[in-house]
């Protein structure tokens, strides 16, 4: 869904506006708020049905927009795609557009997997670490894995570093079992 | 053949002359006899003589010339068939020869083509015994591979279970940071140009 083609051009339009407002990622909020909004399963199957008239779905994600506190350009934003029947394809734009915003600013974002809860210097640390090899400011996301045993595993834009003392364990058995 | 039988004739005419004087002489007184009657005796006799060949000799010399054509008949056909049985047995020498060495052509045909046989079966043989062992020390030696591997992907198992039960029990935060520590110096190493 993050590649689709029609959630880039939205997200393409929607970050030259942010541009030159200067909201890139006041409108990555908004935007990623507005699509969890619409892909919660209550909501999603209520405004995916047919039985729902054109106005009517239009009415209620404006309604919903202004609910959440959006400011006019995203709540102009959810009318538009909900009368081009794009409702479904908001999640992938958030995460389309949230990617471009990274882009522009020189960021990227890692997930860092850990064996045991770490500590903010280390989660630190390791970013550091790989914004040294990206050259970028990495935007880390920390998860916690107990069958890594020890180690941390770092996954950056597709690309994995494996720490971790499981793998060290199977990379032993595979040279031990030849 | 006329002249035989001409002095045939004479000789029988001179001899029943001669033989029959003495009987005509025995019946008469002796120390008397007619000359008379032997010419007469004698003409009678020419008489009796010229009646036969004039009347039996044309059917004795037409039964012996019929005699002698069938002779000769049956000596050519027995000629003929001598020389045939002559030529069929020279054609059967020759046909018995020619069989004889047909038969033993074909023996040698057969000797050679046993002996051909035999080599290529003998071969084959060679070949299937060579084969079957190269299969079998080759099944052999993937066997044992096999066993070899398995016993090492058993122990290196086992070996990678204990160890993962020690670390799982003694696992501490030092250990963590050590393992962090080589982390980024992996990463460090990485970034460098």
């Amino acid at each position: 869904m993050k590649g689709s083609r029609v959630a880039k051009r939205y997200a393409r339009a929607l970050i030259e506006l942010a541009t030159d407002s200067k909201q890139l990622e006041a409108w990555a909020s908004e935007l990623a708020q507005l699509a969890a909004a619409a892909s919660a399963p209550e909501l999603a199957d209520r405004l995916a049905t047919p039985d729902l008239s054109e106005e009517t779905r239009v009415a209620a994600m404006g309604k919903m927009a202004e609910l959440l506190g959006l400011s006019f350009p995203l709540r102009s934003f959810a009318v538009v795609i909900a009368r081009h029947r794009r409702i479904a394809e908001l999640t992938a734009v958030s995460e389309a557009y949230l990617a471009m915003v990274d882009e522009a600013l020189g960021r990227a974002r890692a997930t860092l997997t850990f064996a045991r809860q770490p500590s903010d210097p280390e989660v630190e640390g390791v970013a550091q670490g790989l914004g040294a090899i990206e050259g970028k400011k990495i935007i880390p996301t920390v998860k916690v894995d107990e069958t890594l045993l020890g180690g941390v595993v770092a996954e950056l834009e597709g690309k994995i570093y494996d720490g971790s003392l499981a793998t060290m364990l199977l990379e032993a058995q595979q040279r031990l079992s030849g | 053949m006329k002249r035989a039988i001409a002095a045939l004739f004479l000789t029988l005419f001179v001899a029943a002359a001669l033989l029959s004087a003495p009987a005509i002489a025995a019946e008469e007184s002796p120390g008397g006899g007619s000359w008379l009657k032997l010419l007469l005796f004698a003409i009678n006799f020419a008489i009796f003589v010229y009646l036969v060949a004039r009347f039996g000799g044309p059917m004795v010399r037409k039964l012996f010339s019929d005699r002698s054509t069938e002779i000769r008949g049956t000596l050519s056909r027995a000629s003929t068939a001598f020389q045939e049985a002559q030529d069929l047995a020279n054609r059967t020498a020759a046909r018995l020869a020619g069989l004889e060495a047909e038969k033993a052509q074909l023996l040698s045909d057969l000797d050679q083509e046993t002996a051909y046989q035999v080599r290529t079966i003998g071969a084959a043989a060679h070949s299937a015994a060579a084969r079957i062992r190269s299969d079998a020390e080759l099944t052999a030696a993937a066997i044992a591979d096999s066993a070899v591997r398995r016993v090492r992907n058993r122990l290196a198992a086992s070996a990678t279970r204990i160890a993962r039960e020690l670390i799982s029990r003694d696992f501490r935060d030092a250990d963590q940071k050590r393992l962090l520590e080589g982390f980024l110096d992996k990463l460090r190493q990485e970034a460098r140009p």
